[in-house]
């Protein structure tokens, strides 16, 4: 059931509208049958698999708790942490693995059928894995105890919003939410049912606006030249945001009509002035998840080595989100690409601080140079993400370059005559007006929220105004969504 | 980098719990944090607990903006089909076919004969408002007649079967015609989910009724259940041409402050369908000429005379040859006297084959001080004439063997064009020798048939023409029942006939296999006037 589906909408409506007529006492059994209901429209068998990772995570973590030698504690945390990695691995990276075996050696039938199989409906597996596992290290840490709840966990992993791409929340935050359900407030319901209209509006109008060009360019990438290539890369970085953040508005918009809060998982992200900033703005949650239980680990094990640990621990990071993507190559450059960026960016930090420091005008400067910088190099490593090969990626930044030098020579001969390159972009006047009109009153939105100002500005704004904004939205949606949605970008992750 | 910062309960909470949830009001990018304002001190604290206790009194809930959606919603039919469609019929075929069935659906003239034709794009080679023009202009002792045309690509009889299941009722046609096309029964099962494009136009309700068992999703059924129920979830395609429409007719708008001038005149003193001259104060006559070939194609023509918004008269004229117009005195310099046809001729149609202008009247020499055609006509609300014909060659402007020749390129290139003409010249072979079973769509024209017989509706089966260039799968048996099936309906219910007008065209005639050129389609003109006479004389 896709998020922009009707299905979804009616799924809503129906489990939403039941949710208050529901005693408080069974609402945490509710949410957890909603969940799973949610979870078996797209596979019985791997909500199969969800349930016995839940479980498996469940009693380690109570043996974790009350195990009595950091031997046994330490031996359930590494037996948990495999076991819950296993799954991902099989159904995630095996059919990759398989797929290659299969066409380099030859094709056993096994291999294919194991290809075929593998991650087809094991649907959020990245996500809850995650979940589960940084459960399991919380408790192995003593951030929190171990959940006496079964209900409560399992709930807490399938919860329906969340499952399909995030954001990522901790078993804490969570738990304590759960274990003290009260009457969902109006205003809570209110707050959910815009956020899901402004997730709606991003996806429906815009991204999916952006990714008709998108598509064109990457996946005939040698049909193209000149502009194209530069126009759909830039495209991309947007569309790929505004899909994201879209799926999460709804996400924790959906989780708000239950009472629950979720963590933000974008902060204006193509505003970060250097590259560390774009990632503490960019898909905050895996992030966060990362940098907590891989790079902190890893930067304490190899804090002997100097500059060499700092440098190590950030390249592995850095593939690790790019690996947690998919096992393809261009995941693998996209990660690398970033460590590159970072380990650049931290080593010469202080250099840079000092000269900001005693250049007032560089400083300055800097404001408006470094966001532009920073969101050119994140555009050039996007190619790799979207491309589907790598040297489909080579071959696009390639011609984007000259595509770009070719636009500058012609311009300064004063023609605009074959700037655009071959290649003709299914894109018209209206496309562009409504995707800059889109993308205008998002960032308002954004910018307000950014500075704190978003409640303040709703809560005095008349009632008119703001119905004349939601009939406004929802009219966008209505007419100018794309008829057939795609699937949101990270719910293949 | 932040981690999850959902608050946990802790005693900050407390006084959150105290200010109600106003932040949590808020529309947030992808978050879900609660900012905690910092509160300075404790009659902040009070204050705003007292707000939230007012903000959780029950309040009056006006459902205002809810009634006017409603409204608006409800009312859609009252409003939205007045406002013109501004661009041709062949721009969004959809919006025009909702158009169609709209007008028709207005009540009928008294003593008028309505007839209807439908069918999939091959409807194109008859020109309605041409037929119309044809009947209407001859036959001064027959009933007037009007015509009606609803085409849309890839709709077939079942589709149109729904349809007519519910807006029949209200069109009360005297006389449908079928256009019919082997192509349209080649996938010959209407067992498979609808296009998109067609369910765009059917009535949703009976489509859902009909169509059950054959969609395959469950957002597939709600769509359509959430289209019978709501008139902006229905329609909200064509509200969305339309606001385009309008939209790209203001920026032209904007962008078009020009001085008037004169256009529409080519130099042979041909004018287009529409021209523009500007007069010189002096002359207050204009001499213009109405080819014989223009009253054989059109069997009448309307012309409309303006000096600038000023329409100063109008002329109907049956009778070819020279006629004059008195221009009215103006005070001033140059005039602009503007002249609209209702209708256009086509030299090429008429046997002058490498003429492939539309052309409206002639003019004498000097009538005009320096018009001459540059292709732009100026704006007019609504500024495309349903009358207007669409000058199309896709094979270009070529004939004979050169034709031929274009032909075998176009069906050999590797392109979007090519390969669908490859796939349809190869699905015809493919059947050419099987035995013809009447399944699928031929049962639904069969009960189509059979409802328009119930209802005393006479029915013309019109089998359109086929380029002869692809002629090869006609001699094999399944074209022969194919045939035959038409002819078997024809003598099975009353007041149905089968008119089969495979060969009456030259392939430099159509466009592909299957579908006329404007020439094509103006040539068709008279044998479909003739074929609605004979229809309505039994």
């Amino acid at each position: 059931m896709l998020f922009t589906s009707l299905e979804f909408v009616a799924f809503i409506a129906i489990v939403a509208g039941a949710y208050p007529l529901c005693p408080v006492a069974w609402r945490r059994w509710y949410l957890l049958a909603v969940s799973y209901a949610f979870y078996c429209t797209w596979s019985v068998r791997f909500a199969g698999l969800m349930l016995i990772a839940t479980a498996v995570a469940f009693v380690l973590a109570k043996r974790i708790g009350t195990a009595t030698s950091e031997g046994a504690r330490r031996q359930s945390l590494a037996v948990g942490v495999v076991a819950l990695l296993l799954p991902l691995a099989a159904f995630k990276y095996l059919g990759s693995v398989s797929g290659f075996l299969s066409d380099t050696v030859g094709g056993a039938p096994w291999l294919s059928r194991v290809t075929a199989a593998s991650f087809v409906g094991a649907i959020g597996i990245s996500y809850y894995t995650l979940k589960l596992i940084s459960y399991v290290v919380d408790v192995y840490w003593e951030r929190m105890a171990p959940c006496e709840n079964f209900s409560s966990l399992a709930t807490y992993v399938a919860f329906f919003p969340q499952i399909l791409s995030g954001p990522i929340q901790r078993a804490e935050s969570f738990l304590s939410q759960i274990a003290q359900i009260t009457p969902v407030r109006p205003r809570m319901v209110t707050s959910g049912l815009q956020l899901m209209l402004f997730g709606f509006f991003k996806k429906l109008v815009v991204a999916d606006r952006l990714g008709v060009p998108v598509d064109q360019v990457f996946d005939h990438p040698h049909a193209f030249s000149g502009l194209a290539p530069v126009i759909a890369s830039y495209l991309f970085a947007l569309q790929l945001y505004t899909d994201f953040s879209g799926i999460t508005d709804i996400a924790i918009g959906t989780a708000r009509l239950f009472g629950i809060e979720s963590p933000r998982n974008f902060d204006s992200p193509f505003y970060a002035d250097t590259i560390q900033d774009f990632w503490r703005r960019w898909h905050m949650t895996l992030t966060s998840w990362l940098g907590e239980y891989v790079f902190t680990p890893l930067r304490m094990t190899l804090r002997g080595w100097g500059q060499a640990g700092l440098i190590m621990s950030l390249a592995i990071n850095m593939l690790a989100i790019g690996v947690w993507h998919g096992p393809r190559w261009t995941y693998v450059m996209f990660g690398m690409i970033h460590a590159g960026y970072l380990i650049g960016s931290t080593l010469t930090q202080r250099r840079r601080k000092k000269l900001l420091q005693r250049q007032p005008v560089l400083s300055r400067l800097h404001t408006i140079v470094g966001p532009l910088v920073t969101f050119n190099m994140v555009v050039a490593s996007f190619v790799f993400f979207r491309a589907t090969t790598l040297s489909d990626a080579f071959y696009i930044l390639a011609q984007a370059g000259g595509g770009l030098l070719n636009a500058a020579v012609r311009i300064a001969h004063g023609t605009l005559h074959g700037v655009m390159g071959k290649g003709h972009l299914a894109w018209n006047a209206a496309d562009v007006l409504i995707v800059c009109a889109g993308l205008l009153a998002m960032e308002v939105v954004h910018l307000l929220h950014h500075r704190g100002a978003l409640s303040r500005v709703t809560g005095a704004t008349p009632g008119w105004v703001r119905w004349s904004a939601y009939f406004a939205l929802g009219f966008a949606i209505l007419i100018w969504g794309e008829g057939e949605s795609k699937q949101f970008i990270y719910v293949r992750f | 980098m932040s981690g999850s910062d959902t608050p946990v309960k802790k005693p900050v909470n407390a006084l959150r719990q105290a200010q109600g949830d106003e932040q949590k009001g808020a529309v947030h990018s992808g978050t879900g944090s609660v900012r905690a304002e910092p509160v300075e001190a404790w009659g902040g604290v009070l204050q705003q607990a007292a707000k939230a206790r007012s903000a959780r009194r029950p309040r009056l809930i006006a459902p205002i903006p809810l009634l006017l959606l409603v409204l608006f919603d409800v009312g859609f039919n009252l409003y939205f089909w007045r406002i013109p469609k501004l661009t041709g019929r062949a721009a969004d075929y959809g919006y025009q076919v909702l158009l169609d069935v709209h007008r028709l659906e207005q009540p009928k003239l008294p003593g008028v004969a309505r007839v209807l034709a439908f069918g999939s794009s091959v409807a194109g080679s008859l020109d309605e408002y041409q037929v119309e023009s044809l009947l209407n202009a001859t036959d001064h002792s027959a009933t007037r007649v009007e015509m009606h045309r609803l085409l849309k690509p890839g709709m077939k009889p079942s589709d149109y079967r729904i349809l007519f299941a519910s807006e029949l009722e209200a069109m009360h046609p005297d006389l449908v015609i079928v256009m019919l096309n082997f192509q349209d029964f080649l996938n010959a099962s209407f067992e498979r989910d609808l296009k998109p494009d067609v369910q765009y136009v059917l009535p949703p309700w009976t489509t859902l009724r009909d169509r059950w068992a054959f969609i395959s999703t469950v957002s597939g059924k709600l769509d359509l259940a959430l289209a019978s129920v709501s008139n902006l979830y229905r329609y909200r395609r064509a509200i969305r041409s339309c606001v385009q429409d309008h939209l790209r007719f203001l920026a032209k708008w904007l962008r078009s402050r020009s001085p008037k001038r004169a256009y529409g005149r080519y130099p042979d003193r041909y004018t287009r369908q529409r021209f523009g001259l500007l007069m010189k104060p002096e002359t207050t006559e204009l001499e213009y000429f109405v080819h014989p070939e223009w009253i054989q194609q059109r069997g009448q023509v309307r012309l409309q005379f303006s000096l600038g918004a000023r329409v100063f008269a109008g002329r109907v004229e049956i009778e070819p040859g020279w006629k004059a117009i008195e221009v009215p005195a103006t005070a001033g310099s140059a005039r602009l006297l503007e002249v609209a046809a209702d209708s256009a001729w086509s030299p090429r149609a008429a046997g002058m084959p490498d003429d492939f202008r539309l052309l409206g009247v002639q003019l004498r020499d000097g009538s005009s001080e320096n018009a001459v055609d540059n292709g732009l006509l100026p704006l007019r609300y609504p500024p495309v004439d349903q009358h207007e014909i669409s000058e199309f060659l896709r094979l270009g402007q070529t004939r004979g063997e050169a034709f031929v020749r274009r032909w075998d390129a176009e069906l050999a290139a590797p392109t979007e064009f090519g390969t669908r003409l490859r796939a349809w010249r190869d699905s015809k072979l493919k059947v050419r020798d099987d035995r013809f079973e009447p399944t699928g769509e031929f049962i639904e024209l069969d009960r189509l048939v059979a409802e328009f017989s119930r209802r005393g509706i006479s029915v013309a089966l019109v089998n359109t023409p086929e380029s002869p260039l692809t002629a090869d799968y006609q001699n094999g048996s399944y074209y022969r029942g194919y045939l035959q099936f038409f002819e078997q309906l024809a003598r099975t219910y009353p007041r149905v006939r089968f008119y089969n007008l495979l060969n009456s065209l030259p392939a430099e005639e159509f466009n592909d296999i299957v579908h006329a050129n404007y020439v094509g389609g103006i040539k068709l003109g008279p044998i479909y006037a003739d074929i609605v006479r004979d229809a309505l004389r039994r």
